[in-house]
């Protein structure tokens, strides 16, 4: 219990890790439900309830890459809490699709740490860490694409799928409502308009209720008005389903919205 | 939704290729399946006939004609036989039974044979309704014929003068229908069966001849051996001594099936490549697509697909074509026996069930699945391989 004890940084999260030690130390190694000490943290989510959630939802510490034959990014250390917001500003090619790949699993860690909700995810398998990722994060990219085979509506309930194993297709043409694109829930992806995409992209983010979205760049594509009115269903959206919102971007329209900022 | 509906999703977005594949999926298909079809038919078909008869004897000529026209009644006979003849060699100590056939009349198109009741009992033939012939001109038909042209017992009917549907006819002899046979599958169905006499009183001898009770001719005689020495030794010494001509059944058809078996191993070797370019056209257009996919498979990574899923989703969209293709063509081929079954039924006894699903077309499912699957492993293995980072951020520019 080393690990756990060491990882949570003191003062009251202690008593919550000493308590949760003794419940698991209780199971013997055969009555422990998850093979391997340590590696998938997620799956002791479940009994560690009060310990995890006072977590912060993304935490990196020394957090480096190198991409082969190139010079070696440093990432300045990030801390956000759960529903907070935290905006990465940083000019092009600082790093910034790089940092958000990290922290979003989508490229492995090399050096370093990144914790979302207390877990590490370079301790994770690739098949942990994609389920992780799904369950936990939603995405928003720059270019919002989908899947073109399918519908406005069936991009949202695939990621609900792909995040939860499950699709609710209420669910998702409610998240549309809430995004006022639900007329277009029926619509071929490739006949919305560039604003609207960008809606979608946001409802899919947040189709499996992650606690966090990441967004890269989600703005500056669009001009002034969309730019603004992205970023502020965003905040709003993120807000309802209690995610935090972790944005990166160039876009200098979007520093003057957000306190938190942390500059590359 | 599920890792399914997007493979069937995805296949929907280019129609055109996913038909091309599928067709070629039908085609290989069907013609497997009519050639699985049709060859079991043809065999059970002719096997059947030959049941009992180990020897044919008859005039001179093609001995594949005999069999056809004695065993099959499908060609015409190759000529007359004399009787003392054939039944001097009846009388070989190596001869069990015998069965004398008169034929080359007909009754639209249906053959008449004038036989005695042993030929009935070579193929266990049982009375549907009324009774064994007796007499000249009295008839026990068999139950197609009697079905076709609605014949019953007591009905009367004329024959004509050969084979034709519109042959002349002997119409001062009417013949009377005594019985009609339990279907059998066998050439019987098919067949008018009357005593020898009847056949003889239709053709008399030329005016003058005196001894025609004595030059009585008949068309073939099927031999039954008492043991397998009688092959050896009996056909040799009916074409040499003899003027009649002798065929081993089991010989000739093996000879036809050589000649079928030619083409419906060559049929089948078609079909194979055909499938197979069924096969390359999913990989080709899977490998083409590669590039184009590759976005949406890092999205739907992205989305917290795990490797494993999105493997599964590129073969479950080629099995799903795979089974189209296969179901496509199952319905077409049997479509097409069922068609075919009335006339290879009436015009050749070949029983085919359009209906029956034989096992060989059940694994033929999984063999294109699995060949639509294996021809999608490594467009997927290169899918599940990228570098998701990379396709995503290359793809934001």
């Amino acid at each position: 219990m080393l690990l756990l004890s060491a990882d949570f940084g003191g003062g009251c999260f202690e008593r919550e890790t000493h308590r949760a030690a003794c419940l698991l130390q209780k199971l013997t190694p055969e009555k422990c439900p998850f093979k391997g000490f340590g590696l998938p943290l997620t799956a002791y989510h479940a009994y560690l309830p009060s310990a995890l959630e006072n977590q912060p939802i993304l935490q990196t510490k020394n957090l480096r890459y190198s991409y082969p034959n190139q010079a070696e990014i440093r990432f300045p250390d990030l801390v956000c809490d759960r529903g907070a917001h935290l905006l990465i500003a940083g000019n092009s090619g600082s790093g910034k699709t790089t940092l958000l790949h990290l922290i979003s699993g989508l490229l492995r860690v090399q050096s370093g740490e990144v914790r979302i909700a207390g877990t590490d995810l370079g301790k994770m398998s690739q098949g942990a860490l994609d389920k992780f990722r799904g369950s936990h994060i939603g995405l928003v990219f720059q270019q919002p694409r989908f899947i073109t085979a399918l519908t406005a509506v069936d991009n949202v309930t695939a990621a609900q799928y792909f995040g939860t194993g499950k699709s609710n297709k209420a669910e998702a043409v409610a998240l549309l409502e809430a995004l006022g694109i639900a007329e277009k829930a029926c619509k071929p992806t490739g006949q919305l308009s560039g604003g609207e995409r960008q809606r979608l992209a946001i409802a899919r983010a947040l189709a499996a209720k992650p606690a966090v979205v990441m967004a890269d760049e989600p703005t500056s594509a669009l001009d002034d008005e969309n730019a603004d009115l992205v970023s502020k269903l965003l905040a709003r959206q993120s807000a309802e389903y209690g995610a935090a919102l972790v944005i990166v971007t160039h876009d200098n329209r979007l520093k003057a919205k957000f306190k938190n900022t942390v500059t590359l | 939704m599920n890792t399914l509906k997007i493979s069937f999703y995805n296949l929907l977005r280019k129609p055109l290729s996913a038909l091309l594949t599928a067709v070629m999926l039908l085609l290989g298909t069907a013609l497997v399946s009519v050639l699985l079809q049709v060859g079991t038919a043809l065999d059970e078909g002719f096997r059947k006939n030959i049941r009992g008869i180990d020897m044919v004897v008859g005039a001179k000529g093609s001995p594949l004609g005999l069999i056809l026209s004695a065993v099959y009644q499908i060609d015409s006979p190759t000529g007359n036989i004399s009787r003392k003849e054939a039944r001097a060699l009846a009388q070989n100590r190596l001869v069990e039974q015998t069965v004398e056939l008169s034929f080359g009349d007909s009754y639209k198109g249906r053959r008449i044979v004038g036989t005695t009741h042993d030929y009935p009992e070579l193929y266990d033939m049982e009375l549907r309704e009324g009774s064994l012939w007796s007499g000249p001109f009295e008839a026990t038909i068999g139950a197609q014929v009697a079905d076709e042209f609605g014949l019953k017992p007591g009905d009367t009917f004329f024959s004509a003068h050969g084979t034709d549907a519109d042959a002349e006819l002997h119409d001062d002899h009417p013949f009377t229908v005594r019985g009609i046979f339990k279907p059998s599958g066998t050439v019987i169905d098919r067949l008018l069966l009357t005593d020898q006499q009847s056949i003889w009183d239709l053709h008399p001898p030329a005016p003058g001849d005196t001894l025609a009770e004595e030059n009585r001719e008949i068309t073939a005689m099927l031999v039954k051996f008492k043991n397998k020495m009688g092959i050896l030794t009996l056909p040799r010494y009916v074409n040499k001594e003899t003027s009649m001509q002798a065929a081993l059944p089991s010989i000739e058809i093996n000879r036809l099936f050589e000649l079928f078996g030619l083409g419906i191993a060559a049929m089948r070797a078609v079909a194979l490549v055909i499938m197979v370019l069924g096969g390359i056209s999913i990989f080709v257009s899977m490998l083409n697509a590669l590039k184009e996919r590759a976005y949406e498979m890092a999205l739907i990574r992205s989305m917290g697909a795990r490797r494993i899923q999105v493997f599964n989703m590129i073969l479950a969209e080629a099995a799903i074509l795979g089974l189209v293709g296969y179901t496509a063509g199952m319905v077409l081929s049997h479509a097409g026996l069922w068609t075919l079954s009335a006339t290879a039924g009436a015009e050749f006894g070949i029983a085919i069930d359009p209906w029956h699903v034989m096992t060989e077309e059940i694994y033929l499912a999984g063999a294109i699945v699995f060949l639509c699957a294996l021809a999608a492993v490594i467009p997927a293995l290169k899918t599940i391989k990228m570098d998701v980072s990379k396709v995503l951020s290359d793809h934001a520019q």
